[in-house]
């Protein structure tokens, strides 16, 4: 199956490439370097340099550079953009690095002071001398090998090329090393020498690219969109992975739920009854106890009542609890009804619910609490009992 | 995969983001709504169980009370439904009232103890003597037949005459207590 999909051409990724080119078709020069504050960035220093020192135009010329920070100095690479064909630029838009070879040695770490390097390659031998510290070469020189060139011919350019550093305390024979770019969205280099590979971050090998430096600006910038375009996609890819695990357990929720709601179903009919015998067995136990006495409450009410007043309705609210509904032509009969059935000893509370009074018609609606002793529940009738054989 | 999506061109890129981001959207979306309502209706389920383990707890305790409360009750001298209006139309022959009579009864409620009945009764234009009579008489089936609602009126044209409405109920105690 992945054989099958890597077939497919939308499947693939695509092959990134470093060109290396030969040091020799290169000028190098070590620039000096004065404060950033004052002279701007080294960027602007060194291209303020290359224009005095490049014999064409600098929109025609590919260069690049090396400095670290702090240090005093900067090697500055140029050559003329006609020294290479179509053909030799043909792939260089494509690729994550264009750079001189001396360059995979830059990136490494800074050896002592004093040290050569004599960096050998297919087409040129390059010396790197590296006068002081700073990691950053304080003078390059590269040469030309001939093809089909002797070994002692090429013994004589490694030895006039370390005759031009001068003061070498170390010298160092090494190869030119292979660079190959990380996979996409890595965004470094790695170089192998040896065997031994080391990464680079692409962003700080970017001054060693040659190439227009609108361009890598572009390049630089279109990393930093990709990156966040893939944060944005592997969120949404998180988002789909919860949203796929949040399903499954709601599905497992669903499970659960209906296996609740079949529990809810079969215990309903119980409970239901059990319910029932609750809400019955109270109302015996209240019809045995105690019982509804509305024409008592009716006693008890008439008591106060003055003639004006006619009840027109009744009704029994509670075991204890009245609503009556009277009217009368005597609207201050009414105050003095509510005041004497407050006093009464058998009522607890009389709230006036209603008050209309119509022409000489007055109707009103009261609410009467009776005491829980207003009744004579000794008369109660006790229930015959069964006899108990 | 990283490596897969960063070497896309860049419209491909922003077609595959806005197409994944929209699906998870669109997805979660519709998920948050179906997670509240199951959230909620796994709560409701919950309660209505916990409302009835509440009631199971109680079933021996209930079902005690119930027993408790026809432990003094005849079983002979309770009422069904039917017994129960025939016992308020004697009572209501007995007042003179009978010819005002109407009751009407209501579904029986039953458990494996007891049954419960109910009959609504309406005396139209009654006096008050006759109908006190009627009262007096009903309570002394107390506690076998209950009053649990009243309300009396007057006739508007005639105030001595009464127009009364009783719910009243009857417990039936089942043979086999």
């Amino acid at each position: 199956m992945s054989k099958l999909s890597l077939k497919l051409p939308v499947l693939q990724t695509r092959t990134r490439e470093v060109m290396i080119l030969p040091d020799h078709r290169f000028f190098m020069r070590s620039v000096a370097l004065t404060d950033e504050a004052e002279a701007g960035s080294v960027a602007d220093q060194v291209e303020l340099a290359l224009e005095g020192m490049a014999p064409f135009p600098l929109s025609q010329t590919l260069w690049g550079y090396w400095s670290k920070p702090g240090c005093a100095h900067a090697l500055v690479f140029a050559t003329y953009q006609k020294r290479f064909t179509a053909d030799e630029m043909e792939d260089w838009s494509d690729a994550e690095w264009v750079t001189p070879a001396l360059s995979t040695l830059l990136v490494e770490s800074a050896p002592v002071p004093a040290s050569t390097f004599i960096l050998k390659g297919e087409e040129a031998m390059t010396t790197v001398h590296f006068g002081d510290a700073s990691g950053v070469p304080t003078l390059v020189r590269a040469a030309a090998i001939e093809p089909g060139a002797s070994e002692s011919e090429i013994g004589k350019i490694r030895e006039q090329l370390i005759r031009g550093c001068g003061g070498s305390t170390t010298v160092k024979d090494i190869d030119v090393a292979a660079v190959k770019a990380g996979d996409a969205g890595t965004d470094e280099l790695i170089i192998d020498r040896g065997g031994e590979e080391a990464t680079v971050a692409l962003d700080d090998a970017q001054t060693l690219d040659v190439r227009d430096h609108t361009e890598l600006v572009a390049r630089r910038r279109a990393r930093v969109r990709d990156s966040w375009l893939w944060r944005g996609m592997v969120a949404a890819l998180v988002a789909i992975l919860l949203a796929g695990v949040a399903e499954l357990s709601l599905w497992g929720t669903s499970f659960y739920q209906t296996t609740l709601s079949e529990q809810v179903q079969v215990q309903s009919p119980i409970v239901s009854e059990i319910e029932t015998a609750e809400r019955l067995a109270t109302r015996i136990e209240e019809l045995r106890t105690k019982r509804l006495r509305p024409f008592e409450m009716i006693d008890i009410v008439s008591g106060p009542r003055p003639d004006s007043i006619i009840f027109r309705r009744t009704a029994a609210t509670g075991l204890y609890s009245m609503e009556i509904e009277a009217e009368t032509d005597d609207a201050q009969a009414v105050s003095i009804f509510v005041s004497d059935l407050t006093d009464l000893e058998t009522t607890e509370e009389v709230v006036p619910l209603n008050n209309e009074t119509r022409g000489s018609i007055s109707t009103m609606r009261l609410l009467v609490r009776f005491s829980l002793d207003a009744f004579d529940t000794a008369a109660e009738i006790e229930p015959e009992t069964k006899e108990v054989e | 995969m990283k490596a897969w999506f960063i070497s896309r061109i860049a419209r491909e890129k922003l077609l595959l983001l806005l197409f994944v981001g929209a699906a998870a959207i669109l997805w979660i979306t519709d998920l948050s709504e179906r997670v509240r309502m199951t959230v909620r209706g796994l709560q409701e389920t919950r309660a209505v169980l916990k409302i009835q383990a509440k009631w199971l707890g109680a079933k021996s305790s209930i079902e005690g009370e119930a027993a408790d409360a026809v432990a003094n009750l005849d079983s002979s001298r309770t009422f069904n439904s039917l017994r129960l209006s025939a016992e308020i139309s004697t009572l209501a022959k007995n007042a003179g009232i009978d010819q005002n009579l109407r009751s009407e009864i209501q579904p029986t409620e039953t458990t494996a103890q007891f049954s419960f009945n109910t009959v609504v009764v309406t005396l139209n234009r009654v006096d008050w003597v006759a109908l006190r009579g009627f009262y007096d008489e009903l309570s002394q089936r107390a506690p076998y037949i209950g009053i649990e609602q009243f309300s009396l009126e007057s006739v508007r044209n005639n105030p001595a005459d009464l127009n009364a409405r009783l719910t009243v109920s009857s417990v039936e105690i089942s043979k086999d207590l």
